[in-house]
């Protein structure tokens, strides 16, 4: 047994000046866990090394991101973690050395995961030296972070999908969300199975999670829904198919946005290098992510490719899904008139990344009249 | 004729794979710090648990923002290899409708009318 010599109350003010208190069988256990994490990084950050090297020196400068800082990046996180998991600890530790003696020596000591306090003056001296100069890390006292009812990921995540249009997808950054979601609905217990049968209810759940990956998941769902009833029908009528009933079904998602209209291809005519644009859009899209996560076998994007589908064609058949989810949605003139409008939208933006058009919302000169 | 792009579609997809990788041990690493953070400050107060507290949401922060990083240069480089894929292709087509018309063996060469 310990003694209750150092238990009290959380901050107390002694006579002598500020004191602290804590539990520190907690702190060293989170201690370790800062470290395990930082030390973790470790294989991660030389193979990321090794992968940026291979990239640079493999690939025209062109078609390359700069990516030398990476590894460094990820390297100053691990350290910082490290630093802070030592600090814990080394906070810990003045703790339980000073509840040691009593319990070496038989004359009490606390209860494992007691409450201990002790005055600052004491914890300071017990640092590790390295800590002398800046005991609290040279961080000014800003109160308590009520962790029990803060999560800063969930928030973060939530801002990412905050507000997104079809046209901010074909940006790219429902790739970035489409990997975090996947993390996130594991964490919350949401994806516990992935067959696709269930894909059409787990949908339905993600009303208040996340509208868009609700609509992702729809994509999914109706894709390879469709996929799996064409088995045997040519590869291109499969993709098609498949193409448009997820894009309907992704745009009809009640309350969901428009992602059918980023999710397969700009109308933009023949030119060859678009098929490749076209691809990118999709592969760039949190739907495809998600569509690979819950879809054993090829992915979208490996499928179109394996088919002979034209650009032209699968624009064509966006179109029409996106005209079918416009009419099913016939008596919801206001549901209607978000999808219409988010489809313009997208593909504006699509038509402008890929420099035939003028920015989105620009209007387009005027005809002459004719005869003039 | 035109020359292809140099690029290795096989390290770009790795590496593309590699940052996703990057971010979700971040991410990961973020997780096991949120499910602990409430359980480890019980009954902690004074200016200690402050300076932890900034440093550990100093630290999310900085996980969850290098993990978007992360993300964001993964889709980046998935696009671009899809870009040079597709300029490859159109060179290739070019090259081939540049090529001169082989004249079939044993075809008899015109001769010019007097």
């Amino acid at each position: 047994m310990r003694s209750d010599l150092f238990s009290g109350g959380g901050g107390a003010v002694t006579a002598g000046g500020s004191s602290s208190s804590c539990r520190p069988d907690r702190l060293v256990d989170f201690a370790a866990i800062l470290v395990g994490i930082a030390e973790g990084m470790s294989p991660r950050i030389n193979a990321l090394h090794s992968a940026v090297d291979r990239y640079l020196s493999s690939c025209d400068h062109d078609y390359t991101v700069d990516l030398s800082g990476a590894p460094v990046g990820l390297g100053g996180w691990g350290i910082a973690l490290h630093d802070l998991g030592d600090w814990t600890r080394g906070v810990a530790a003045t703790f339980l050395l000073a509840d040691a003696i009593p319990l070496y020596t038989g004359m009490g000591g606390v209860n494992q995961d007691a409450v201990m306090t002790l005055p600052d003056t004491q914890v300071i001296a017990g640092l590790p030296a390295r800590f002398a100069s800046e005991p609290y890390l040279g961080v000014a006292s800003s109160g308590e972070i009520d962790w029990a009812h803060t999560n800063l990921a969930s928030q973060w995540l939530s801002e990412v999908s905050k507000g997104l249009s079809g046209a901010d997808l074909s940006n790219g950054p429902l790739k970035t969300a489409g990997e975090v979601w996947q993390k996130g609905l594991q964490t919350e217990g949401v994806l516990t199975h992935t067959p696709v049968s269930s894909l059409t209810e787990q949908a339905g759940a993600f009303n208040d999670l996340d509208k868009v990956l609700g609509s992702a998941v729809s994509f999914a769902a109706g894709f390879a829904g469709q996929w799996d009833k064409d088995e045997g029908l040519p590869e291109g009528t499969k993709v098609l198919q498949s193409l448009g009933r997820g894009v309907t079904d992704a745009v009809s998602f009640e309350g969901g946005f428009a992602v059918g209209t980023a999710l397969t291809v700009p109308a933009l005519g023949p030119a060859a290098p678009l098929a490749g644009l076209a691809l990118g859009t999709l592969a760039s899209l949190g739907a495809g992510a998600v569509f690979d996560h819950l879809v054993p076998g090829p992915s979208v994007a490996q499928r179109i490719s394996a088919s002979n589908v034209t650009t032209q064609e699968m624009a064509q058949t966006r179109m029409n899904a996106e005209n079918q989810a416009s009419a099913d949605s016939n008596n919801n003139p206001a549901r209607q008139a978000q999808i219409q409008a988010d489809a313009a939208k997208g593909r504006q933006q699509l038509e402008y990344d890929a420099g035939v058009a003028g920015p989105p919302g620009t209007v387009p000169p005027a005809s002459p009249p004719p005869g003039s | 004729m035109l020359s292809p792009i140099g690029f290795d579609q096989g390290n770009a997809a790795a590496l593309a794979g590699e940052l996703q990788q990057a971010a979700s041990s971040l991410l990961e690493g973020v997780a096991l710090m949120q499910a602990k953070l409430a359980y480890t400050v019980d009954n902690w107060g004074g200016t200690f648990r402050s300076t932890f507290d900034t440093e550990c949401a100093t630290e999310i922060a900085s996980a969850v923002s290098q993990a978007q990083l992360f993300l964001d240069q993964a889709a980046r480089v998935e696009a671009l290899a899809l870009e040079a894929q597709a300029a490859n292709q159109l060179i290739a087509q070019q090259n081939a409708q540049n090529q001169p018309t082989a004249t079939p063996v044993g075809t008899p060469t015109a001769t010019p009318q007097p």
